[in-house]
């Protein structure tokens, strides 16, 4: 009977680690740095969904299977930054902020999509239970 | 009397009705969490056939009651109403229990989904009203033999 509310509760803690991954890319997009130097730049993360949900060992779920740290860095020539290496050269995680937003309006269609299915469970255990009454 | 209540009525098949919408929640359930999933195939249940099934089962079991012949050993299971199996629908101690079968009607994505949110939606909603259609039905069902009993009509 509950099954299918742990189906969606696991889609819905999923989103919110998306959620959470593309809110610290949006934070690290600006975040400039080195990456052979003391001061790393910031880092892109990509969050890879798989089905099943390892947390309760059932086969319908989703759950998050790893979360990429991609280590791609584009270059800005700041040599007035202090922390341009010795070309002048300040470099940024490669973060498209537009492609965060997108991914941003993904992940809470699909946390109102899976709130859609936990209120059509509430409402079908609420009907079945009327019929106690 | 009693016997007539529970094999001459339709409780049969509205349990068997609802026990269908319940179980197929869960599978619409793990397709609206998986829409996003790459490699994720959505699967369903054959809403049709299945409805073909419940109305051939209930016109067998008015048949046999027509017959008289309601009075066997299965009709504590589900009034009599011997519901036929196939591959996607089975009988088990719980309930009726539905084997999904991957769909493979829309575009195949690049990730390996094959998704179609708006279907996946309208199969929610089209769920729910098949199970709220079984579970008021079965409450009037209630309601009529509660007036019944207290003589009030």
């Amino acid at each position: 009977m509950y099954g299918s509310l742990d189906i969606s509760t696991s889609a819905l803690v999923a989103n919110r680690i998306r959620m959470d991954a593309i809110a610290a890319n949006l934070a690290a997009a600006q975040v400039g740095g080195n990456p052979n130097g003391p001061k790393k730049p910031g880092m892109l993360r990509e969050v890879l969904f798989a089905p099943g949900d390892p947390a309760s060992g059932a086969e319908a779920g989703v759950h998050v299977e790893d979360i990429r740290e991609v280590q791609a860095w584009v270059p800005r020539w700041e040599p007035m930054n202090p922390l341009a290496d010795q070309r002048g050269n300040v470099w940024y995680p490669d973060i498209n902020p537009v492609e965060q937003q997108a991914n941003m309006m993904f992940a809470a269609r699909s946390y109102e999509a899976n709130i859609a299915a936990i209120e059509a469970r509430k409402s079908m255990t609420s009907m079945a239970l009327e019929m106690l009454a | 009397m009693f016997e007539r209540l529970s094999t001459g009525s339709n409780f049969g098949a509205l349990e068997r009705a609802m026990q269908f919408a319940s179980a197929r929640q869960q599978i619409i359930s793990n397709n609206i969490a998986n829409w996003e999933t790459p490699g994720f195939r959505p699967a369903d249940v054959d809403v049709q056939d299945f409805q073909a099934r419940l109305a051939e089962a209930i016109s067998g079991q008015q048949s046999r009651l027509a017959q008289g012949v309601a009075s066997d050993g299965d009709q504590a299971i589900d009034g009599g109403l011997r519901l036929a199996e196939s591959q996607q629908f089975a009988i088990g101690p719980n309930g009726l229990e539905l084997t999904p079968e991957p769909l493979s009607d829309s575009l195949l994505y690049h990730d390996g989904n094959d998704r179609n949110v708006e279907r996946i939606l309208q199969s929610l909603t089209e769920n729910l009203q098949m199970f709220r259609f079984a579970a008021t039905m079965m409450r009037r069902q209630f309601q009529s033999i509660d007036n019944a009993i207290r003589e009030r009509f």
